[in-house]
């Protein structure tokens, strides 16, 4: 019978029902809208953070005094100690593996130019070099995947040593009056190299004054086969807490079991050192606290926005039930004259506050659904995919606040006299 | 002490005595009609009999409980097992059928029976209206909805407020039938009317006049024992109401 009653009810007050439910649906689909935003982007949030740069560095574990001005290497490299390339692979086979982003190595130099003698600092570098990881068919890495910021007027330099192409600083470009397709010939090591340059480079830090080229060309004017300075990493990371901060080596297993497992920064360097051998990898921190902090800062914003609305729909829904418990008297009253308790009449009301809610929360999942795909695609550039469980608990959040909204009303039914309304209504 | 127990019974709106020191006892079992002209106090007194209003003094007890004394939920509860009720608008739940009106009041009191609301509704000559809406149904229908939803549950006490305003006599004789039969189970009935040929049918008649309770008649009706219970002092008993 309660069923009957309640199919029954839906047949009035269908304006205002219809508006509380917009109003469900609109606070919801909000709400609907960050979640699913914030549970496919939870990952690409990061990578897009990641795009202020790489967030470990890996350099050879006895080099640790170096002597480095504008990003060169003044230290005697001849004499210093080496990374292996070969080995460069391996980092795609630790425990965190999926969340290396990228990884470029680097083997700076000092070279002149034959035209008028000048020094300039080549860095030999992977540009976007295939590295095909076992559960990773496509992966490539270099400077254009650790860098996806730099603005490059131009195209990305080429990894086939064949043709010695060079990508340079916009800064170097300037002073030696270069640009796109000049060539230049500079000295190494006695030795010269004529390079193309295909790409200027705008990045705001000290890249720009330099020239990137192919990492082999390098290690031949060098004769250092396979011999790099270091490894730049881009890795996505959690926030650290105290206890990740702790060294491992005091940790108790539990802690380091914990940890290790944790895509903290530390961990993952720990882990980079365990596959390059005579390493040393180092985060380098300010760049990868803040990037905690902006993650924070943005779910704190996420969660005061769906906070807010909530909150606006509860008093939306309080006031559009509260309308319709008022012209809803007589009936109440009637109900209460026949022999319906408070609280039966509570339930009917509830029943139907309850049913706005489920109808409003479908809605709000559709509007949200379609408000992430347009934030998503305008602001990550992804799209967010039906999900049962955010559609679910969207609705179950849409019940509870028409039910939160409800409950003020409803007060008014306990309070009712069946005479003020049955006698009222002479 | 009498089943239903009237005792100074006053209600004042403002100034106005809606009801002014009423006292009367009815028996179980008895049918009262209450007459009196238009503004007289008639369903005010119903109201406060049926617990659905509060006295502003004087109290109600039947079968023992004070019923002026009770909470709201209290006597919800209390007209949900011993009363039912016909109101004088005959208000019914617009967006129900008047099958479903009268189940109501049955889901309400027990469990709702479907066979059931539509027999009784078939006793007041609606069986080819179940399933209308109130909009869809004249006055004289929705009274008789009221009606069948009033004794669905046979309640021992039928507080009925012009019960028969909208009737034609072929439904009128229907109904008082029906009214007549719950007398004769047991029943204890109290029917405001105007018609006096309906109050007639009572054991007794009381009649108001500005919230006073100026006289009480006996009616057609006969019941054992009856001359004993005439109570209201200074008031002069006529035998009947001239037509
Ligand atoms: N809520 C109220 N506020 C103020 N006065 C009221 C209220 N309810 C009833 N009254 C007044 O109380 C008096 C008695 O009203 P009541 O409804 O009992 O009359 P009645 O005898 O049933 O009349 P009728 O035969 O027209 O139905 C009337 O004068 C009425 O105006
Ligand atoms: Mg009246």
């Amino acid at each position: 019978m309660f069923l009957r009653i309640l199919r029954r009810s839906l047949t009035i007050n269908k304006k205002r029902k219809a508006l509380t439910i917009s109003v469900v649906a609109l606070g919801t689909g909000v709400i609907a809208a960050l979640l699913s935003i914030a549970l496919v982007i939870g990952d690409r949030l990061e990578q897009e953070l990641r795009t202020y740069g790489a967030n470990l560095e890996v350099v050879p574990a006895v080099d640790s005094l170096r002597i480095e001005i504008n990003g060169v290497d003044y230290s005697n490299t001849a004499r210093g100690a080496y990374l292996d390339e070969r080995q460069l692979p391996k980092i795609k086979t630790i425990f965190w593996r999926h969340n290396i982003v990228g990884f470029a190595p680097f083997l700076p130099v000092m070279g002149s130019l034959k035209d008028n003698g000048r020094t300039i600092s080549l860095v030999g570098t992977w540009f976007e070099k295939p590295m095909p990881a076992e559960d990773e068919p496509d992966f490539r890495t270099g400077v254009k995947i650790v860098y996806p910021y730099w603005q490059v007027e131009g195209r990305w330099a080429s990894d086939d040593s064949s043709v010695s192409e060079a990508m340079i600083g916009a800064k170097l470009a300037r002073v030696l009056n270069l640009a796109n397709n000049d060539h230049f010939t500079t000295e190494v090591n006695g030795r010269f190299q004529r390079f193309r340059i295909v790409g200027i480079i705008r990045s705001g830090g000290v890249e720009e004054n330099q020239a990137f080229v192919q990492l082999a060309v390098i290690q031949k004017l060098m004769n250092l086969p396979h011999k790099i300075k270091k490894i730049q990493i881009s890795a996505l990371t959690i926030p650290e807490n105290k206890k990740a901060r702790k060294d491992p080596a005091i940790m108790t297993p539990e802690e380091y079991e914990k940890w290790y497992c944790a895509p903290y920064i530390s961990a993952i360097a720990y882990q980079i050192m365990e596959v390059i051998s005579n390493s040393r990898a180092k985060p380098i921190l300010q760049v990868a606290e803040s990037e905690g902090v902006i993650l924070s800062k943005i779910k704190l914003i996420l969660l005061l926005i769906a906070i807010a609305s909530a909150g606006a729909s509860i008093l939306a829904v309080a006031s559009g039930m509260t309308a319709i418990v008022m012209e809803r008297r007589s009936e109440i009253g009637l109900l209460k004259a026949i022999g319906a308790s408070n609280r039966q009449v509570e339930a009917l009301f509830l029943a139907e506050a309850g049913m706005i809610g489920v109808f409003g929360g479908l809605i709000g999942y559709g509007l949200g659904l379609f408000l992430a795909q347009i934030i998503g695609k305008s602001s990550f550039n992804i799209t967010a995919p039906f999900n049962p469980a955010v559609a679910l608990i969207t609705i179950i959040l849409a019940v509870i606040i028409t039910l939160l909204g409800s409950l003020f009303p409803l007060r008014s039914v306990a309070a009712l006299e069946p005479v003020v309304v049955l006698h009222g209504q002479e | 002490m009498a089943f239903i127990e009237i005792d100074s019974l006053t209600k004042t709106y403002g100034r106005l005595a809606a009801l002014d020191r009423i006292t009367l006892q009815i028996e179980k079992g008895e049918w009262v009609s209450i007459m009196g002209p238009s503004g007289s106090g008639k369903t005010t007194l119903l109201n406060l009999l049926g617990g659905l209003d509060r006295p502003s003094s004087g109290s109600v007890s039947i079968n023992g409980s004070v019923i002026t004394g009770m909470t709201l939920n209290e006597l919800t509860q209390f007209r949900r097992e011993h009363i039912g009720l016909v109101f004088q608008q005959f208000f019914m739940i617009p967006y129900l059928t008047a099958l479903e009106n009268v189940m109501i009041a049955q889901y309400y009191h027990s469990m709702a029976d479907e066979d059931e609301a539509a027999t009784a509704l078939e006793k007041v000559g609606l069986g080819d209206r179940l399933h209308h809406l109130p909009s869809e149904l004249s006055g004289g229908e929705k009274q008789r909805v009221c009606i069948a939803r009033a004794l669905i549950n046979d309640a021992e006490i039928i507080l009925a407020d012009e019960p028969t305003g909208n009737l034609d006599a072929d439904n009128e004789t229907i109904v008082m039938n029906l009214f007549r039969r719950m007398h004769a189970e047991g029943h204890t009935l109290v029917l405001v009317t105007h018609d006096s040929t309906i109050g007639w049918k009572a054991n007794r008649i009381a009649t108001l006049e500005h919230g006073r309770l100026i006289k009480i008649d006996s009616g057609s009706s006969t019941r054992q024992e009856e001359s004993s219970e005439i109570v209201l002092e200074g008031i002069d008993r006529s035998e009947s109401l001239s037509l």
